[in-house]
């Protein structure tokens, strides 16, 4: 059930983002009749997406083969939107490729060109004005929560190292740091005059 | 009046009828639900049925290239994503006895851009009016309890269905836990007619939903015909408590 759920999320989702848009129509030409199998290690079952010309259907079981079969993890995911990467993932082992690897390029490719706005997705229901004054306001009491949780921990730092002595500030640390540095500088030249003596003897 | 009395009957939700006036009266009961039926299984599902229909497709099976009969296929949601399924050197066929139905079905999907692999054809399930191993994949969702003769209809798809091929039944069945049979109960024979009252405007046809899956057989009576009709390796999966099992069958 947990599957079924996953997979019509996955669906809902990337039609809305991938789908709508009639800019993005030569990139999901390109995906169009193509099989891409992702198994994630999180996940007792594959999710398989088969891209057709107006929709993406995703499944949890394909009776052949995959044109691209990726194992990865879920950690992993996010580090497939720069496609650069892709050979130090799979030399490190995050990353297996079977097949068409054109597939992956081409899906995350269509996923780099997909734009989220609640205010498009919300329109339909709400109407354009509701729609976008109630986005432009979520966005706002988003930044100011950010703001207020940043303000919180710039002053519960500050109380912790400067009022109540609790750890070190910023500067003694960067100063303990630079102490430190010194140190280990002259220990090394202490250990190299030692050498340089018993040599000499 | 001695003649009426020989005449073989069959259950029409709890009423007992006589087999050929059956047909008629479930066409009846389609023809008025028809317009409404998506909307109406939202409601009346939850939406859940389309949760089920996935596990349906997921145990499929199907690949590009194969061809599939969505039988009692209805408006059509099986159809639709079969037919991207298959892709282009696949075929669809959407087979339904009413043709309200298929009228509905045939206007939604091509609405939603789903042609040239599907083809719609008002068949009677019980004499399928297709020739022998036609078909890779045989659907039939929430609507063997309809048919008079199930018996019949099942040997009739094991004919049309190639060797290799898999029989899926879709359908309401018998809950498996008495807490919930009793809440189902209660659901379905007082508030579901309600909603049909509200929504189609139709109590009727909501009532006998409600009865003609009590009356359909339980899953495992439902295997055994399945197995008496020649299908292999029969099985069921319960979804929702057993309210709605998937059974599957293939044709070796």
């Amino acid at each position: 059930m947990l599957m079924l759920l996953v997979t019509a999320a996955l669906e809902t989702g990337l039609n809305r983002l991938l789908y709508q848009d009639a800019l993005m129509k030569p990139a999901r030409q390109r995906l169009k009749g193509k099989v891409l199998r992702v198994e994630l290690a999180e996940l007792d079952s594959p999710v398989i997406l088969v891209f057709g010309e107006m929709q993406v259907d995703v499944l949890a079981e394909w009776g052949s083969l995959a044109d691209c079969t990726l194992k990865t993890h879920v950690s992993t995911l996010p580090a497939l939107r720069q496609r650069q990467r892709f050979a130090a993932l799979i030399k490190h082992g995050d990353l297996d490729i079977e097949g068409d690897l054109q597939v992956v390029q081409q899906f995350v490719a269509l996923l780099d060109m997909a734009e989220l706005d609640p205010a498009e997705i919300l329109a339909p229901y709400l109407g354009d004005i509701v729609a976008e004054g109630l986005t432009q306001k979520i966005q706002a009491q988003v930044c100011l929560v950010r703001r207020r949780l940043l303000e919180h921990r710039v002053r519960l730092g500050q109380a912790v190292s400067e009022e109540w002595r609790l750890s070190p500030s910023a500067l003694e640390i960067a100063w303990f740091s630079d102490e430190v540095d010194v140190m280990e500088r002259a220990g090394t030249s202490l250990v190299a005059r030692l050498d340089k003596l018993e040599q000499s003897r | 009046m001695a003649d009426e009395d020989k005449r073989e009957t069959t259950h029409f939700g709890f009423r007992t009828v006589a087999k050929d006036e059956k047909a008629v009266m479930v066409a009846d009961v389609f023809h008025s639900v028809a317009a409404k039926y998506d909307l109406m299984n939202d409601l009346m599902s939850f939406g859940i049925h389309r949760l089920w229909k996935r596990f349906a497709i997921n145990c499929s099976g199907v690949r590009r290239g194969q061809k599939v009969l969505d039988l009692a296929g209805g408006t059509g949601d099986l159809t639709a994503k079969f037919s991207r399924l298959v892709g282009e050197d696949g075929e669809v066929v959407l087979a339904d006895i009413n043709d309200s139905m298929l009228k509905v079905g045939r206007e939604k999907l091509r609405n939603k851009g789903v042609i040239g692999n599907v083809r719609y054809v008002q068949a009677n399930a019980e004499a399928l009016p297709f020739p022998d191993d036609t078909f890779d994949c045989i659907t039939i969702s929430f609507g063997l309890r309809n048919v008079t003769e199930k018996e019949q209809a099942l040997r009739s798809m094991y004919r049309v269905l190639k060797p290799g091929g898999r029989l899926l039944i879709l359908e309401f069945s018998t809950p498996l836990f008495k807490p919930l049979s009793k809440a189902y109960d209660l659901y379905s024979f007082h508030i579901l007619p309600r909603i049909g009252e509200m929504v189609a405007r139709d109590a009727g046809s909501y009532r006998y939903l409600a009865e003609s899956i009590r009356m359909h057989p339980d899953q495992e009576t439902l295997k055994a015909m399945m197995l008496d009709a020649g299908f292999d390796s029969a099985e069921y999966f319960n979804m929702t408590g057993g309210i709605v099992a998937l059974h599957r069958g293939y044709k070796f």
